[in-house]
């Protein structure tokens, strides 16, 4: 018999608790674990121009948000806030990151995102952020090349920002999530 | 052997006379309009075969005898009429019976008064052509009764077969008789067919007015047919259309009927069969009649909670008369028929109300997560310092929104789970998994939950515990219940949580000493936003959702959760799952099957303890 084992008893402590209370999809088919510890808020060593961010967001709320905290971490952020917007945004100077909402005014990010497939073969690497986790959704996103799926909530602008390197890294490789 | 032939003579003239007798009563009795010119026919017959044996055989009157032949002439007359009166006759053919008739009668009265004491063959010839006619008159229907019978209910099917067969033996008896002239006048031969024609006596009886006992035997080669489709016309229809389709269906076939509509309260037409809908509305708004020769329409009325609606059966050319059996037992088929359009109604009205609730659960969870993220977003900024320094209070406020933001994102997942549940979205991702692992997780998970007061036990046997789970997901059920275990032993006391395989079933028991669960709560335990509020447990907080979610997350795992407590005491929960290498189909897929909420067998490890 295995009885014994004891867990380390804490202090009841909310603040600390990160439970993954009924996991959306999108948390377990990505990349193992987003934790503050494990990424840098800001790119270290690394030369050059900052990264360029283009978020596709029609709240400005949201938006605003990010801006502050890719801002602070050291990103050139541009926000668009409808599809078209976005897409002519790609045709100026090129970012290095796409961010895009699901919802937006004029039309969905799905469809964004196969314009830019369309027009801009090489286009950089696309991140849905959306408040849907449907597992068709997400299949959907990734089928349609996107190399992160992530529902808003799920992840805090720290952890977002933390990301950015590793997706530009990955966009650069040509592929897409190293699954 | 003479006397003997003497004797069935008069006991077949007898029973004839007994059946004719027995038939006018019945009718008289019943007043069954239809069945009229059958018993007139067999009247009649009853009345020839008395008068023949009354009569002097040396010296017979020809007044009597030409009386008695009309009404031997007519019995089959009647017979054909019988047949016109449920499968109408075709005008050509009306007109061809009545000439026939015509005929008849007329060779009828010229044997009596011109071709009296008329040489053999002329008499034969007399004798045939009565006897032709009454073939005629009697064979055309019986065969159109045999053929019609085949696609009726049972006791429908046996009368008419047997009044087939006996007008059938009849026909028979009498061409041999006619034709087979002196052999037949034998004893032998006169026993052998009088005890042929007494059999047809009791055949033509029972199909005339069957007893009780019959029916009831006849019928119960059927009853188990039409007992599964009651059942499933009452339990198994999916919809309120489909179920009034199959009891319109079954209505028909229960009377023997052509087709049938039920009408609803509103007076719309709901279902029919047999007929087309647009017919069947003209019907029931009796904007048309039937046709002439046409069959009964038959209206019983079914009681539903919006007004009075009405299952109608329309008899056609190949129905049997309606009588007051068959009325009556579409009263009660109608009474069924009334209960499962009601239960239907409500089954309907409820899947509305439930589509409703999780659209709104979906809607609503899903508009929350775009506020919550820029709230914890923002509270995560603050936390870091990237908003600028707060001083004591600030950073103690944020920790407690913090923990506030996190808790309002756990309600809103697992809303959103639980619609999704409910919406059958849900995706699992079975994997092969080791039970031990997944509970070691879970364990890890709410290990800052865990305080002095709650010393825990993690029991975990030697060997690896193979299921096939979505990993993820059963971590989350394991989490929940240790969770809850802690959170409802607020005095504190032992928590254990043991993992044990045995017989094909995958077992993770978590056992707390908390405030238990008395027996009357046990039931909203795991419904849906079935918190149980008791005094202790009313500050404490939570949705109500995760034992309900934990359970149908169980069994679509092909496992379940259950719980055995005390109030006072303490509770174990059990999450129960198929081993691998067990059997597919495990017992415990069977909902309903490991449900065990009785207290008093509760809690054997906690005495060991």
């Amino acid at each position: 018999m295995g009885r014994g084992s004891a867990y380390g008893v804490g202090e009841n402590d909310f603040a600390t608790l990160r439970l993954a209370w009924f996991p959306d999809p999108a948390w377990i088919t990505g990349y193992g674990g987003l934790d503050h510890s494990h990424f840098p808020f800001r790119l270290q060593g690394r030369e050059g121009p900052p990264l360029h961010v283009l978020m596709i967001e029609d709240d400005p709320a949201i938006a605003e948000m990010y801006r502050l905290q890719f801002e602070h971490d050291g990103y050139r952020v541009s926000v668009a806030t409808t599809g078209d917007l976005g897409v002519s945004a790609m045709s100026g100077s090129a970012p290095d990151v796409v961010l895009l909402d699901l919802l937006l005014p004029d039309r969905s990010g799905f469809e964004v995102l196969t314009v830019l497939n369309e027009r801009f073969p090489n286009h950089p690497p696309v991140v849905i952020l959306s408040n849907y986790g449907e597992p068709s959704m997400i299949d959907k996103g990734m089928s349609l090349g996107a190399v992160e799926y992530l529902v808003k909530s799920r992840v805090t602008p720290a952890e977002i920002s933390g990301q950015i390197p590793l997706w530009v890294e990955r966009g650069r490789r040509g592929g897409k999530a190293d699954s | 052997m003479t006397l003997a032939a003497t004797i069935a003579q008069d006991l077949t003239a007898a029973a004839f006379v007994a059946l004719g007798a027995a038939i006018a009563y019945h009718w008289y009795r019943e007043r069954a309009r239809t069945q009229g010119k059958l018993a007139l026919a067999l009247i009649s017959l009853g009345a020839v075969a008395a008068i023949g044996r009354l009569q002097d055989p040396g010296r017979p009157s020809p007044v009597v005898t030409a009386v008695t032949l009309v009404l031997f002439v007519a019995s089959g007359y009647f017979v054909l009429l019988f047949r016109d009166e449920f499968i109408p006759l075709s005008r050509p053919a009306r007109r061809g019976a009545n000439l026939l008739l015509v005929v008849s009668i007329a060779v009828v009265v010229l044997d009596a008064t011109v071709f009296a004491n008329a040489d053999p063959l002329v008499v034969l010839a007399i004798q045939l052509e009565l006897v032709t006619a009454w073939a005629i008159f009697t064979g055309e229907p019986i065969a159109r009764f045999w053929l019609a019978s085949a696609s009726l209910p049972a006791v429908q099917k046996i009368r008419l077969r047997f009044l087939s067969f006996g007008f059938g033996v009849l026909i028979l008896l009498l061409f041999v008789a006619v034709l087979g002239g002196a052999a037949l006048r034998t004893p032998a031969a006169i026993l052998v067919t009088q005890l042929l024609a007494l059999a047809v006596v009791p055949a033509i009886y029972v199909s005339f007015a069957p007893p009780p006992l019959l029916r009831r035997i006849w019928r119960m080669s059927e009853e188990n047919a039409v007992g599964a489709a009651m059942q499933d016309l009452l339990i198994f229809s999916p919809s309120r259309q489909v179920l009034a389709e199959r009891a319109a269906f079954w209505a028909v076939r229960l009377v023997g009927a052509t087709s049938g509509f039920i009408v609803d309260a509103d007076g719309n037409v709901i279902a029919s069969t047999g007929i087309e809908r647009e017919r069947a509305a003209d019907l029931a708004a009796n904007r048309v009649r039937l046709q002439d020769g046409a069959g009964d329409i038959v209206r019983v009325p079914l009681h539903l909670s919006e007004g009075r609606g009405y299952l109608a059966v329309v008899g056609g050319p190949y129905t049997p008369v309606f009588g007051s059996e068959e009325v009556a037992q579409l009263k009660a088929y109608a009474n069924s028929v009334s209960a499962g359009l009601e239960r239907a109604r409500v089954t309907e009205r409820i899947a509305a109300i439930e589509k409703n609730k999780s659209q709104f659960l979906n809607l609503a969870s899903h508009e929350l997560r775009g506020p919550i993220t820029v709230l914890r977003g923002y509270v995560s900024m603050l936390e870091a310092g990237l908003l600028g320094q707060l001083n004591e209070r600030g950073r103690k406020a944020t920790a407690v929104m913090a923990a506030k933001v996190s808790e309002m994102n756990e309600l809103i997942e697992e809303m959103i789970e639980s619609a999704r549940l409910e919406e059958g979205g849900l995706t699992l991702r079975p994997v092969d998994s080791d039970l031990r692992d997944i509970t070691r997780e879970a364990a890890e998970m709410v290990s800052p939950l865990l305080d002095r007061k709650h010393p825990f036990v993690l029991d975990l046997p030697e060997r690896p515990v193979r299921v096939k789970v979505d990993p993820e997901r059963t971590k989350t059920i394991v989490a929940n219940l240790l969770s809850n275990a802690i959170k409802y032993s607020p005095r504190g006391g032992r928590i254990t949580c043991q993992v044990r395989s045995r017989a094909g079933i995958a077992k993770v028991a978590v056992t707390d000493h908390g405030l238990g669960i008395s027996g009357d709560d046990m039931v909203t335990l795991f419904t849906r936003f079935g918190r149980v509020i008791t005094p202790e447990t009313a500050h404490l907080k939570g949705t109500g959702l995760g034992l309900f979610l934990g359970r149908q997350l169980a069994r679509l795992q092909g496992g379940d959760i259950t719980v055995t407590s005390v109030a006072g005491e303490g509770s174990t929960f059990s999450l129960q799952l198929p081993a691998s290498g067990a059997l597919e189909t495990s017992p415990l897929a069977q909902p309903g099957m490991a449900r065990r909420v009785d207290g008093e067998e509760a809690l054997p490890e906690a005495d060991a303890i």
